[in-house]
């Protein structure tokens, strides 16, 4: 059994994921909106899709407050770690050093001024410019991701390739888990018309997103587990085979959504497969969850390669 | 489509490996070496890119009296390497204590000797 001696502990592991998970929601969120959503919406009757505006803006500003404060804990529990203090008030002191005068540090805080940003460009009503600002700062937020791992430590071409592997990951991941929240709020009410409209408009964009993380995943691991002896011998293997067999469930779920429940939609009882429809995307959303969760882990082990 | 399977088949390809956290690489003075000349600065080569701000290297003769001047600086061509600057020191028996932060936030230690010839 390896060793799981998690960096800074399973908490700071847990806010990282979450931090990612909620900047994964918010551009996803306003993805679903700008581009999935839109048509679905126009077979409703107003009031209905009000309604579902206004269940879609809950959702985002939720999820904002959520990425803006586990991304602060994320912060000041790592300036406390890197400074090597344990105090609350050092912990504190240590945050505008760290912001300074490391990468980490001005690369939170700048993912933090992007999801201000996309707060701001929300806030007025509605519109397809400002959705489209909200979702390309949303979306630089996400991307810094691959500027505050594994990938970012490592010198010389090896980084960029792990960096723009982790970009490519982390914009897949949050087009498609991140679209997943809105889309189980959106199947529990909505008209099997709309339903199955808005589906067909999911999921071309979510194969893509599971072929660019597959792939990316792949050189991710080639590049960091450290073969089959990393795999198996070590937490980060472990890990990483954790987070594959979740993905693998993942692929399942979305395989029976697609193939088995999407048709049913269009057949004899359309209401009762919605219903069966939203209770499996809802569990393709928790799956989607955890394995962002253990990536957050996943983060903070070393890498099998060279252990 | 055709185009991003080639983008990401390039990713898988051409994706080397990386290394565990920031470990020391190489040291000069060497790890367990003797120098004929008292050196005037020690420098540590780590397995990944280290924060500096983060970081110390101390360095001690045989009665515990420190003989670095203090914060250590990272090579200007090299984001791996930490380097820290020496008193005047003599021959005899040192000891390097070094604390890495490396830039993934990640904290590692350790420690080796060098001595410098009579």
């Amino acid at each position: 059994m390896p060793n799981f001696g998690i960096a800074g502990g399973l908490g700071l592991a847990l806010v990282r994921g979450i931090s990612v998970a909620a900047c994964l929601a918010v551009l996803g969120t306003i993805v679903f909106q700008l581009i999935v959503a839109p048509p679905a919406l126009a077979l409703m009757d107003a009031s209905l899709a009000a309604r579902f505006v206004w269940r879609w803006r809950r959702l985002l500003w939720t999820s904002l407050a959520i990425a803006a404060l586990a991304g602060a804990l994320w912060l000041l529990l790592a300036s406390g770690r890197m400074a090597g203090v344990t105090e609350p008030g050092a912990m504190v002191a240590a945050v505008p050093l760290v912001i300074q005068h490391s990468r980490f540090g001005a690369m939170l805080a700048t993912r933090l001024g992007l999801l201000a940003g996309a707060s701001i460009a929300l806030t007025a009503r509605p519109h397809p410019n400002r959705l489209v600002l909200a979702a390309s700062l949303a979306g630089a937020a996400a991307a810094l991701q691959a500027l505050v791992g594994h990938a970012a430590s490592v010198g010389g071409a090896l980084m960029d390739w792990l960096a723009l592997s982790t970009l490519f990951h982390v914009l897949a991941a949050g087009l498609w888990l991140g679209q997943l929240p809105s889309l189980w709020r959106f199947l529990a009410d909505a008209p099997p018309a709309a339903a199955s409209l808005a589906l067909r408009r999911f999921s071309p964009l979510g194969a893509a997103c599971v072929l660019v993380l597959a792939a990316t995943a792949l050189a991710q691991g080639w590049g960091l587990v450290g073969g089959l002896a990393g795999a198996v011998g070590t937490a980060y293997g472990w890990a990483d085979l954790a987070k594959l067999s979740l993905f693998v469930v993942l692929l399942a779920i979305a395989a029976i959504n697609r193939f088995a429940l999407m048709p049913k939609l269009e057949a004899s009882d359309p209401a009762a497969a919605r219903r069966t429809l939203c209770r499996s995307v809802m569990v393709e959303t928790a799956v989607g969850l955890a394995i962002i969760l253990v990536a957050g882990i996943l983060a903070s082990l070393p890498p099998g390669a060279g252990a | 489509m055709r185009k991003l399977s080639l983008v990401l088949l390039c990713l898988i390809v051409f994706a080397g490996t990386a290394r565990a956290h920031a470990r020391l690489e190489s040291a000069s003075p060497a790890v367990g070496g003797t120098v004929p000349t008292p050196p005037e600065q020690v420098a540590v080569t780590f397995s990944e890119k280290v924060e500096p701000a983060f970081s110390t290297i101390e360095v001690t003769d045989a009665t515990g009296q420190r003989a670095d001047t203090g914060k250590p600086h990272r090579a200007p061509d090299n984001p791996r390497v930490l380097i820290v600057d020496l008193r005047p020191i003599g021959p005899g028996s040192y000891k390097v204590v070094w604390r890495a932060v490396s830039v993934d936030t990640h904290r590692t230690q350790g420690s080796y000797r060098f001595t410098v010839a009579r």
